[in-house]
């Protein structure tokens, strides 16, 4: 099996797409869009749902893939009729896992669908209960690991060479071990987390593959000294290359100087101790800063998903069509977007000369308006995205951080201005502080 | 006073004046209160009604402006006085008071930032929307 990231021949930070829409096929399988990325990071459910196309889609794009196994999604299923529990793609997930598992899916989200069975819209209960016996954890680990190995394989071996000729079966990049998001090292969560994890690398040690472990958990647990050092114990000796984090609902313009540190100093500990790289899940360009930390990846949507919360189900239909400003390092809604090239003086300089960019504005910032076009907002993106990545692999962290400098110094008055109209609203937008924090924070 | 009573009052004041006027007007990720545009001229009013938040409606405005020659900020008459001149003065907003009638109480400067592909998106957005909904 491949191995994140050495045996590719990039260095890092390498970026992952997590695949949210049917309509980004068209544009990440486009030339040389497809060149501007790692490779994909396919959600189970969705390639559960999707069962032939998406293995079809796969198989075609040639690049490396790894698969979310979404266990997540089981942890509270009988919250709200919204709620991950009555989504057709995580019944089907579960049906794809088998065993116990599904049958014990199965009966909560019967439950789910009826309020009147005593769970009031908004409520929330745990299925913790359920996953306390090792026979359905086990269940699920088993499960996982062989869908993440069989899932694409299976249809195009059995369906898709049919019709084209098939020189290698498209295997995921890696395995990604089944996950919980806990709390707080040693909660219930946690522990079931881990008795699974370890069931599922057992499974995979048993067929001589390797599993990386997901971590899944909230910025205050690893900003508490004792539970970082029991998950750096705990996860520090598994043996893989990598672990794969995901810190619920960490957005990374509203970060303070000590979060980030906190991360820098888990990351750092990791590699400097237990030569491990780490794969971020919904990251964005900071968490690509921590390149030098021993952050091997991270994943994102297009336009979308540089963070996530856990018990948030995402909201059916297309992401929001923003700018992303390479300067800022962030989005901006368009109408904020167009103020900005309007108002900011030196805006010629805040929109990039991207293949995208130079044909719809050809040079001209005012023309940004043209740019509404989700399609074209996306392969910006993505182009910007590739540059910051070429930019930190080419530069040292001092250049980088100098960038961010620069940048907060010459256009955070103006843009704060422009977000804070009203002088007198008491809630004050930052602006692009951030960047002055991201700075401080990962300086020195 | 609600919202939707303002922006009827204000929609009528614009359409009296002969203006061509749209309501919730699609404008990027928003939607636009009033946008309203002299038929002689062609320049584009686009107005945001608040009842009393001005704060807010002060914000939404700041970012429609791009697409418009003038733009006010409409409130009930009785909250006018809550809202600072010299904010809406440094943003060359006009102000509109609405009690049974709307008066405009503040003419709007000629805007600066306005941006001439977002004009050409709202009059063709206000071509396909037509009329105002109030108005049919």
């Amino acid at each position: 099996m491949l191995r994140l990231p050495l045996t590719l021949s990039a260095e890092p930070p390498l970026t992952f797409l997590r695949y949210g829409m049917a309509p980004d096929k068209g544009i990440i399988g486009e030339d040389p869009i497809r060149e501007l990325y790692d490779g994909i990071l396919m959600p189970a459910h969705i390639l559960a749902f999707f069962h032939e196309a998406v293995p079809a889609f796969l198989f075609a794009l040639e690049k490396p893939y790894l698969v979310d196994p979404m266990t997540f999604m089981y942890q509270r299923m009988r919250s709200y009729s919204d709620d991950w529990g009555t989504r057709r793609s995580a019944r089907k997930l579960a049906d794809a896992y088998g065993g116990r598992f599904a049958e014990v899916v199965a009966e909560a989200a019967r439950g789910a669908g009826t309020v009147s069975q005593g769970t009031q819209p908004g409520q929330e209960q745990d299925t913790v209960e359920l996953l306390d016996h090792d026979d359905i954890l086990l269940s699920l680990a088993e499960g996982c690991v062989r869908f993440q190995q069989e899932a694409v394989t299976t249809v195009v071996r059995d369906r898709v060479s049919r019709y084209v000729r098939v020189e290698a079966e498209p295997t995921p990049l890696a395995l990604l071990a089944p996950y919980f998001h806990f709390e707080a090292v040693g909660d219930r969560w946690y522990r079931a987390c881990t008795r699974m994890q370890a069931a599922a690398r057992e499974v995979a040690e048993h067929q001589g593959g390797q599993i990386l472990p997901v971590i899944c958990t909230d910025i205050a647990c690893l900003e508490d000294a004792r539970q970082r050092d029991a998950l750096l114990a705990d996860y520090g000796e598994w043996p893989s290359d990598e672990i794969v984090l995901w810190i619920n609902g960490f957005r990374q313009s509203h970060a303070s100087r000590g979060q980030i540190g906190v991360l820098r100093s888990f990351l750092n500990q990791l590699w400097h101790h237990h030569r491990k790289w780490t794969f971020m899940l919904y990251g964005g360009y900071m968490a690509m800063l921590l390149a030098h930390e021993g952050m091997a990846a991270i994943s994102h949507g297009i336009l979308y998903g540089e963070d996530r919360l856990v018990r948030r189900v995402p909201p059916a239909g297309p992401p929001p069509d923003r700018y992303y400003f390479p300067r800022f390092h962030d989005f901006r809604p368009m109408s904020h977007a167009v103020r900005i090239v309007e108002e900011v003086p030196g805006a010629r300089e805040l929109v990039c000369g991207c293949p995208t960019c130079s044909e719809v504005l050809d040079g001209d910032p005012r023309r940004l308006p043209l740019m509404w076009d989700s399609a074209v907002l996306k392969k910006h993106f993505l182009y910007a995205r590739n540059k910051e990545k070429e930019f930190i692999r080419q530069r040292t962290l001092d250049d980088a951080l100098a960038e961010l400098r620069r940048t907060h110094e010459r256009y955070h008055e103006a843009v704060s201005a422009i977000e804070n109209p009203a002088t007198a609203m008491r809630q004050q937008l930052a602006g692009l502080d951030y960047l002055h924090t991201w700075a401080e924070a990962l300086s020195g | 006073m609600s919202e939707a009573e303002i922006m009827k009052r204000v929609c009528d004041l614009f359409a009296r004046r002969g203006y061509a006027t749209a309501r919730e007007l699609p404008f990027f990720e928003r939607r636009l209160d009033l946008v309203a545009v002299d038929p002689k001229s062609s320049r584009v009013t686009v107005v945001e009604g608040k009842v009393k938040n001005w704060q807010r409606g002060v914000a939404q405005i700041v970012l429609a402006q791009t697409c418009a020659h003038a733009s006010f900020l409409a409130v009930a008459k009785e909250y006018a006085p809550r809202v600072p001149r010299d904010v809406l003065r440094e943003w060359s907003i006009g102000l509109i008071t609405v009690d049974g009638e709307a008066h405009i109480e503040t003419d709007a400067p000629r805007l600066k930032c306005t941006n001439r592909y977002c004009v050409r998106m709202v009059r063709e957005a206000m071509r396909i929307e037509g009329k105002c909904y109030a108005c049919r």
